[in-house]
């Protein structure tokens, strides 16, 4: 237990030494969502730039408006997600080349005792297509998991005709999600023991480590490092919706990108601790 | 001779038969006395029904139609399953187990035991289709004088359907709607659009179902013992014989009668002044109690408040089970059902919506019973005006549909984003009867264009006039059937009187543009201009002194132009705001076009709206309703700031998850 907590807080002072690292992670978020927005952008000032009732919509939930939107302008609306979901795609291209890069970082920190800028980029250029080959996989169980749920779900078919009630559904429902989380819970402890394995050993083919780390997966000290990890995103998480209520809007603001911030320290520190902890 | 005593002995009998209830509150044409066998192993009724009908025109009859009902899921030829189509999920329980549902008269006889039975036969008023069995004509051979009511009994068995469109079995759920040889209304001349005495008995469409007479149901149900039945009218008592029981209901002064049964029904019950409520729902759905009981006693509260009484003293709300979902929400006089699902949470709201809905039709629908068929609006159109006003007064205006996760929507928001998200705006008018509306509309027209142009109507006379006309609408066609033209007329005198200022000439001008036509609405700001103001220059005075009259309080010429991009025309109000906060409220009849408002001011007009309150609620996009000189930057930064921050943490949340 005292080398999980050794390996988190090591990780914790290896992102104080590097503050550089979450300012680019967090540049980058806010790049992103700032291109992501500017069709966005265009269109509201194209429906709305001049009407109040965009002062309605930025204070509250309004459905009319919404649907008036849809029904009268609802042909942008298409083209605007369009354009959010490619960017969307460049911005998880770019976290696989962050999260490669950070942690080739770590590593070489661990080994040398220090470690330049340059390891950043170098170690994110080489990891980039092994991490996104993991990525793919950690999607296809994600997609093979949901579907046997799907089909768990459906097994006495969905016909409502033919329910007795629907308690057993809504059990079943519930009984899938807990399932899910728990899944969930495993499944991003491989993602990251397997990480930690492609960085230490940088395999050319990514198969047998990711075999090596399926079987660490359930190892106490894994599990113990998540838990602790999801405490922490778990408070960040609490704070956040204490102060979701607060009204002035630069306010509110600032308050969620400390939580951002904050959410980018837990991707970093929950990589950085895992490789520490698979060496 | 024996003849004639007999017909006045009887006539005597009938008379004060239908006299003898307490103090009727309707004319009682049509009143059933039924016994009632259920087999729920054949999923069949056996039955035989005493019909007393008074002839309360000044026309001889000589032949009274029937509505089967029933026999509109006979086959797939009916017009019921011509109109609408078979759906696929009947389609399967077909191949499955037989799902199709008659009704059969076996034997019909006079009070005189004249057999009537050999003389029946189906007719098909409405589209000629042969195959449609849904109306009886049965000739007399003793015709109904003026004034005379007769006996007659007759004997018939249904097959009870499967699944069909609010009625049927499932498993041991049963419900009974539509369910009984039900006799048509004669309309003599003068009644309604009828210019001579006639049978009006339409045959079953695939939308819309009331039009009946007023009367007295004293109704048997002998059903399995263990069995729980709900019903329209009040419990007078039950009988047990072996393994089956026998429950007898009567219900006074209602269009129509329907029961339901299962052996699971758990019963809840709490009141409202005289009317006892009840709530027939499964075991795993009883948390639902409190929802159905506050809604509903609101719900009475206000009708008895805004339009009168609910005179009834019983009111039952069914519940089904999701196996039972083909019943839900639906009104029936004195019994009406509603649907939920367990894990519905409280910030969903379609119990509340469902039985709110439901309830009113018990004023519009049953009291005020208009026809359904032919003039759909005035049912489901004005409950559904009722329902927004209701339901936004119970769980406020923005929640009072959803209420979850921070998704709000209101009743009367939600029937409006409806109807114009809808495509069907213009597809027919309002005026068309159920099964004219071919392609699409129905249920957007009928229901919510209605309650927008009845919400439009309640902005241009006022919220007080508006209750005030409803009220006098219900007393006066309480129990009785109105047209469309009692409605309209109704509104114009009492508008003519109270507004003669406002609306001289009434309110045809409104109505035939919302009953009668197809056009929408849209009342835009086009422009606003604040240009230098151009002084009086030149020969002002005489043909010597050339000069300008400069006025320093003139310094704008500041001018609005709104526009009416639709059809329909109605009075907007247009509000101007000037620089410095100060706002001037101007009428606009809403005929032409376009419409400018020029002013000449030392301050520049920074923002134009037109129907500032959306009173207008046909309006089809408020977006437009207004107009700013300056960009309203606030609001477009703060929303900006809002979505770009969920979207930060969304692309954040998706690489937590790979």
């Amino acid at each position: 237990m005292s080398h999980v907590l050794q390996s988190y807080k090591a990780a914790w002072q290896f992102l104080i030494r590097h503050k550089w690292i979450i300012s680019l992670l967090y540049g980058f978020n806010l790049v992103f969502a700032l291109l992501a927005i500017g069709p966005f952008n265009s269109y509201i000032e194209n429906v709305f730039a001049n009407s109040d009732t965009i002062n309605t919509l930025a204070n509250q939930f309004d459905y009319s408006i919404i649907m008036d939107v849809v029904n009268e302008y609802g042909i942008g609306i298409g083209m605007t997600f369009s354009a959010l979901f490619s960017y969307f795609i460049m911005y998880v291209l770019w976290s696989t080349f962050a999260t490669a890069g950070f942690l080739g970082m770590y590593q070489k920190s661990l080994i040398k005792g220090h470690s330049k800028i340059k390891e950043f980029w170098s170690s994110g250029i080489t990891f980039f297509f092994k991490f996104l080959r993991l990525n793919i996989y950690i999607i296809l169980i994600y997609v093979i998991v949901i579907a046997l749920m799907a089909v768990f779900f459906m097994k006495d078919g969905l016909d409502v005709f033919k329910m007795e009630s629907e308690v057993a559904l809504i059990s079943r429902f519930w009984m899938l999600l807990f399932l899910l989380f728990v899944l969930g819970f495993f499944i991003s402890i491989f993602r990251d023991v397997a990480r930690s394995n492609i960085i230490i050993s940088n395999p050319k083919y990514i198969h047998k480590t990711n075999l090596q780390s399926l079987k660490s997966t359930l190892r106490l000290r894994h599990i113990s490092l998540s838990l602790i990890n999801l405490i922490f995103l778990a408070i960040i998480c609490l704070i956040f919706y204490t102060l979701k209520g607060i009204e002035a809007v630069w306010l509110s603001f600032l308050i969620s990108q400390f939580y951002l911030v904050f959410r980018l320290c837990y991707r970093v520190v929950r990589g950085c601790s895992f490789l520490e902890v698979t060496q | 001779m024996f003849k004639i005593i007999a017909i006045t002995l009887i006539f005597t009998f009938c008379f004060h038969v239908c006299s003898a209830q307490d103090e009727a509150l309707s004319n009682r044409v049509a009143n059933y006395d039924m016994d009632i066998y259920l087999d729920i192993e054949q999923k069949k009724l056996d039955a035989s029904t005493q019909l007393i009908w008074k002839n309360i025109s000044m026309d001889t009859i000589t032949e009274l139609y029937f509505h089967l009902y029933y026999n509109a899921f006979r086959n797939s030829e009916s017009t019921f399953f011509k109109e609408r189509g078979v759906p696929a999920w009947l389609t399967k329980d077909i191949d499955e187990e037989c799902g199709w549902g008659w009704s059969n008269i076996t034997n019909f006889k006079d009070a005189l035991g004249n057999d009537l039975t050999g003389n029946m036969q189906f007719v098909h008023p409405d589209d000629d289709n042969k195959d449609d069995r849904s109306v009886l004509m049965v000739p007399l051979e003793i015709p109904l004088l003026p004034g005379q009511a007769h006996v007659f009994n007759f004997q018939w068995q249904a097959k009870i359907p499967k699944t069909m469109p609010r009625t049927g079995y499932n498993k041991d759920f049963f419900f009974f709607a539509q369910w009984f040889p039900k006799v048509g209304v004669y309309e003599p001349a003068g009644m309604r659009f009828s210019k001579d005495g006639q049978w009006n008995c339409h045959q079953y469409h695939s939308s819309g179902e009331y039009y009946a007479d007023f009367g007295n149901y004293d109704v048997k149900m002998n059903v399995p013992q263990d069995f729980v039945v709900a019903s329209s009218g009040e419990l007078k008592g039950q009988t047990k014989k072996g393994d089956r029981k026998t429950w007898q209901f009567k219900g006074h002064d209602i269009i129509d009668f329907t029961w339901t049964c299962s052996p699971h029904y758990v019963i809840n019950e709490d009141s409202y002044k005289h009317t006892k409520i009840q709530l027939y729902t499964y075991p795993y759905k009883d948390h639902f109690k409190s929802r159905y009981f506050s809604t509903i006693k609101f719900c009475m509260q206000f009708l008895d408040e805004h339009l009168g009484v609910y005179p009834y003293n019983t009111l039952s709300i069914v519940d089904p089970p999701i196996h039972g979902m083909f019943t839900g929400g639906m009104e029936y006089p004195t019994l009406i059902t509603s649907l939920s699902f367990c894990f519905f949470p409280k910030g969903i709201k379609t119990p509340e919506t469902l039985v709110v809905h439901e309830f009113i039709h018990q004023y519009f629908m049953q009291m005020v019973a208009t026809h359904e068929v032919e003039e759909t609006w005035m049912d489901e159109g004005i409950t559904s005006y009722y329902e927004g006003r209701i339901l936004d007064a119970f769980m406020g205006e923005h929640t009072s549909t959803i209420n979850v996760l921070g998704v709000k929507c209101g009743n009367k928001e939600f029937n409006r984003a409806e109807f114009f998200g809808s495509g069907n705006e213009t597809i027919a008018p309002n005026s068309i009867k159920s099964w004219n509306y071919k392609h699409g509309g129905y249920g957007d027209i009928a229901y919510n264009k209605t309650a927008l142009w009845l919400q439009t109507l309640e902005g241009m006379i006022g919220l007080e006039l508006m209750d005030k006309i409803m009220k006098e609408y219900f007393q006066t066609w309480k129990f009785k059937h109105p047209s469309r033209n009692d409605f309209i007329k109704i509104f114009n005198d009492m508008v003519v009187a109270e507004l003669p200022g406002k609306f001289p000439d009434g309110m045809d001008w409104y109505f035939s543009q919302v009953l009668y036509g197809t056009d929408v609405c849209d009342y835009k700001i086009r422009s606003i201009s604040n240009d230098e103001n151009q002084s009086p220059r030149g020969f002002l005075s005489n043909l010597e002194d050339c000069s300008t009259v400069e006025d320093e309080h003139k310094k704008y010429k500041n001018r609005v132009v709104v526009e009416r991009a639709e059809g329909i025309k109605v009075p907007v109000d247009i509000e101007l705001t000037f620089e410095g906060g100060i706002k001037k409220l101007y009428n606009w009849d809403g005929q032409n076009r376009s419409y400018d408002i020029t002013l000449h001011s030392d301050k520049k007009v920074i923002n134009a709206k037109v129907d500032p309150d959306f009173k207008v609620m046909l309006d089809k996009n408020f977006i437009n309703n207004s107009l700013s000189r300056e960009k309203q930057s606030n609001g477009i930064k703060s929303l900006l700031k809002k979505v770009m921050t969920s979207l930060q943490h969304i692309m954040e949340s998706v690489t937590l998850l790979i």
